[in-house]
């Protein structure tokens, strides 16, 4: 057992997706046969991701937890370290620490409808979601997912995306900013906030996941609130800045709460108690 | 001489001919002045002037917080002026944009505000009464005594300075002319620059500041007074403005707010062709 | 009973503190400032010093450390060293009561949750011997925080400077109460207990009133207060590097070099500041701190209220250092000053 806690495990990476032109997922074994099975998470939680010799990133871990032997992340490239995450190859071999943080409270939805908002790249801490109740669909009552990009070229996990589309048990709908389709589009174009407004999914008893772009996520909030959800029955992520994922390094932090420890998944009525640092 | 800096700052304010005053209140550790905003009239009368008063006020010129104030008019020692000229030169900043509350120190060490107001008046101020500080003989002994040991002895001395360096900026900061919104040392695409304190790291990190004010430092030595190391970075400013004169011909930067900049041009009849 | 050692035992302290393998730091005036370095005799430290330019900080936790080597050939990953290094076994003699209160401070927060062995083991493997404050300067302020010139938060042993040159000696830890142990010949009984030094007390400002600041602070994240307070800032790191108490960090890795065809390298943990604005800059270019009052406020707010709440500390010992370095004169004081009396205010309305 190492005393070093910023000591990451060694992962390889098995096979690449690209989901768009400056996104890719990973997927990440475990070098060591015992860290494979002896690791777990919950969904909804994050890692630090480092491809050594750039640095380390946070991303979520975007596949499920009732997938064993692998992990996935999202990752698009936007710095050093993204730029070179997004070029790795299969047989690669990366750093990892985590599992990090809290998580999206998928037990307590059991018998609930769930609903899953998201815009452009945050779909992967949702698909993590979405994956973990779709493996164990018959705990859960109705699930529905609402998925914007900017542009068709945008939008990521297209594969699953058809997936989703085809089965009976879940209800997709996807959407396109205003001028960002193209000829052959063929699903909603509008905004996210205004598509859930029309779709007006009943508050009840559901719980509701948005991740997106924090303009998205102000707008999402509303519209929920205005839909009859409590703040209490939705649940977003947020991604602060982060080094070190252990409540150390401290730039994560909204006031006295470090989105590391105390989240990154928090529900509505927190994020409403909190200071607009995010 | 106070009592007409603050009425020419009362002035500026109450016609609104500047919508704020960047100068020079004395702090709470006694003898220290700090830089200070003013927006009202009645807060002219904590303007004051004096030897303490050592902060080169042209870095707030490119400031978005002072900025969105709108027309400043500024506290400006005869570097002040120099350091605003460069900007001017630079497009950083609109030359209608600033006024100029000048001022100097007499040689005999006499505070005194001067009644040239205009950037023309002001340059020719500069031109007949200031000598640029960073090339003045005795500045330059230091840089002659650098220049006099071998390449061995002054490695090892400006290993040594480096060494203290913590990276905290501070002379980056306070320097009016390092503007850029991204620093290259804080770029990482690559990473030209280590971000940590030790010898590569902080030998990369001091030579590029340096290099980055040949032909733009204007000898204010804020960065010097700044350094919470130490640091001697005038002696690197002095060499290189010393070598910016001697090998271009050039004067000291600063006394000009118009027209082309040493490293800033670029001319088809350069007879370097490394960048054709 | 009191105890009490001369300059010379404790020349002699020195010394075989350092037969028996330790490092022994103090003050030492050895260029145009006064910093903490590593000396082989009493006779080069400086105790004249209201204090060091530099904190004992940069010993628990350095501006720059390796947290983890490593080495690459193509997809060939090799993890090097991976655990934290032993720490060298250290004494630090001089530190002053503020520097020194520091460290239960830092503790909290390098142990809670997980521990970061890189401080810790350090923190395990030094003992610190402080010296009371004869003197102070126009910037200390450690009164105004609720500490003093002998303050013991944090030291094994306080030496209060007393009669004829000698020291009186307090143990604060087991581990003080132990080197005095094994060294019981250099001390010897005094008849008074140390005697604060009265007149830097008549010099240091009065207490301010914490709770009320806190108070202030937690009911005014959004005010005017401070792009007021801020719009002087330059926006360097000098009062974070150079505080005691700050301890933000990066992580970044270093390409070292090629060995037998591998290349090395390092990933390092190295002092950050929340004043710089890429601290909190999010991959999208979204900065949730996008200007410099917000980067002044999260250190004002994580000082005396962040992290009171959440470790019960105060993120400042009144050391001086912030309002000695800063390059623009932000005086933390005034700020803190002002911030009462706005309280006090508030309150009276009520």
């Amino acid at each position: 057992m190492t005393s070093n806690i910023y000591k990451p495990s060694l992962m390889t990476v098995t096979a690449v997706t690209a989901e768009s032109a400056d996104v890719k997922t990973l997927r990440l074994e475990f070098c060591d046969a015992r860290e494979r099975d002896t690791f777990s998470f919950r969904a909804g939680q994050f890692g630090e991701f480092s491809f050594f010799g750039e640095g380390e990133c946070t991303l979520c871990i975007a596949s499920p937890p009732t997938r064993r032997g692998y992990i996935e992340c999202t990752v698009r490239k936007s710095g050093r370290v993204t730029a070179a995450l997004t070029n790795a190859e299969p047989g690669d071999v990366i750093g990892f620490r985590g599992p990090y943080g809290s998580a999206f409270p998928v037990d307590a939805w059991q018998a609930r409808d769930v609903l899953f908002i998201a815009g452009g790249i945050g779909l992967a801490p949702v698909r993590c979601a979405i994956w973990n109740i779709l493996d164990l669909r018959d705990r859960y009552e109705s699930v529905t997912i609402i998925y914007g990009a900017r542009t068709v070229g945008d939008l990521i996990y297209r594969r699953e995306l058809e997936q989703w589309a085809e089965r009976s048990d879940v209800r997709l709908v996807i959407t396109v900013d205003p001028g960002g389709e193209t000829p052959d589009w063929r699903g909603c174009v509008g905004l996210v906030p205004s598509l859930l407004k029309e779709l007006s999914p009943a508050g009840g008893n559901a719980a509701a996941v948005a991740c997106g772009p924090p303009i998205m996520i102000k707008f999402t909030l509303f519209a929920l609130h205005e839909l009859g959800f409590t703040p209490e029955q939705v649940y977003t992520t947020l991604e602060n800045r982060m080094k070190c994922g252990l409540g150390k390094c401290g730039r994560c932090n909204i006031g006295s709460l470090y989105v590391c420890k105390d989240g990154p998944v928090f529900t509505a009525a927190q994020l409403a108690a909190m200071h607009d640092e995010y | 001489m106070i009592d007409q800096l603050r009425r020419r700052a009362r002035e500026l304010l109450t016609t609104g001919e500047a919508a704020c005053i960047i100068g020079y209140a004395n702090a709470s550790v006694p003898g220290k002045a700090a830089p200070i905003v003013i927006t009202r009239a009645e807060d002219a009368d904590r303007l004051v002037f004096h030897a303490a008063c050592c902060n080169n006020l042209a870095v707030y010129l490119t400031r978005p917080e002072i900025r969105k104030l709108g027309t400043v008019a500024m506290v400006a020692k005869p570097a002040d002026v120099r350091a605003a000229f460069v900007l001017m030169q630079e497009n950083q900043v609109r030359p209608d944009d600033v006024k100029f509350i000048a001022v100097d120190v007499t040689p005999a060490g006499e505070c005194t505000l001067l009644a040239q107001r205009t950037r023309e008046e002001l340059l020719d101020y500069l031109v007949k009464n200031v000598p640029p500080a960073e090339l003045a003989d005795d500045a330059l002994k230091d840089v002659a005594a650098l220049e006099e040991q071998t390449d061995g002895e002054r490695w090892a001395y400006w290993q040594q300075q480096f060494s203290r360096c913590i990276r905290c900026y501070a002379c980056r900061q306070v320097c009016p002319l390092c503007y850029c919104s991204r620093c290259v040392a804080d770029k990482n695409r690559p990473q030209w620059i280590e971000t940590s304190a030790h010898g590569r790291g902080n030998l990369a990190w001091n030579i590029t500041r340096a290099f980055h004010l040949a032909g733009r430092c204007v000898g204010c030595g804020e960065c010097e007074r700044a350094c919470p190391a130490g640091i001697p970075l005038m002696k690197l400013n002095r060499k290189l403005a010393k070598d910016v004169r001697d090998s271009f011909g050039v004067h000291a930067a600063g006394y000009a707010f118009s027209g082309e900049q040493l490293f800033a041009g670029y001319s088809p009849s350069d007879p370097n062709d490394f960048f054709e | 009973m009191a105890i009490k050692i001369s300059k010379d035992n404790l020349a002699a302290l020195v010394d075989s503190l350092r037969r028996s393998g330790m490092r022994v730091v103090a003050p030492v005036s050895r260029t145009a400032f006064t910093e903490f370095a590593e000396i082989v005799a009493l006779d080069e430290a400086d105790f004249s010093q209201v204090n060091t330019r530099s904190s004992i900080k940069q010993f628990l936790f350095p501006a720059t450390e390796p947290i983890l080597s490593y080495s690459l050939e193509q997809s060939n990953v090799k993890l090097e060293c991976e655990e934290p290094p032993e720490p060298r076994k250290t004494v630090i003699i001089g530190s002053r009561p503020c520097d020194t209160a520091s460290l239960p401070i830092l503790d909290k927060l390098f142990s809670w949750d997980c521990e970061d062995r890189f401080y810790l083991n350090r923190r395990a493997a030094t003992v610190v011997i402080s010296i009371a404050c004869t003197d102070c300067d126009d910037c200390c302020f450690c009164t105004a925080i609720g500490l003093g010139p002998d303050s013991k938060q944090g030291s094994d042993l306080l030496l209060v400077p007393g009669e004829s040159g000698c020291y009186n000696a307090e143990p604060c830890t087991e581990r003080g109460a132990e080197l005095v142990k094994q060294h019981e010949k250099l001390f010897t009984q005094s008849a008074a207990p140390a005697s604060v030094c009265k007149a830097v007390l008549e010099k240091l400002p009065k207490p301010l009133n914490l709770d009320r600041i806190a108070n202030w602070l937690r009911g005014h994240f959004y005010d005017d207060f401070w792009q007021a307070a801020s719009l002087k800032c330059v926006g360097c790191g000098c009062c974070t590097f150079l505080c005691p108490t700050c301890h933000c960090f990066d992580i970044t890795d270093e390409h070292g070099r090629y060995r037998d065809g591998r290349r090395a390298g390092l990933r390092r943990k190295n002092w950050d500041s929340c004043q710089f604005a890429q601290f909190t800059l999010h991959a999208s270019g979204h900065n949730p701190r996008p200007d410099r009052a917000s980067r002044w406020r999260q250190r004002m707010m994580h000082k005396f209220l962040y992290y009171p709440e959440r470790f019960g500390s105060r993120l400042c010992t009144g050391c001086g250092r912030c309002v000695r370095s800063c390059p623009v004169q932000m005086d933390i004081r005034d700020q803190l000053k002002a911030i009462e009396s706005m309280q006090a205010d508030d309150e009276q309305h009520l």
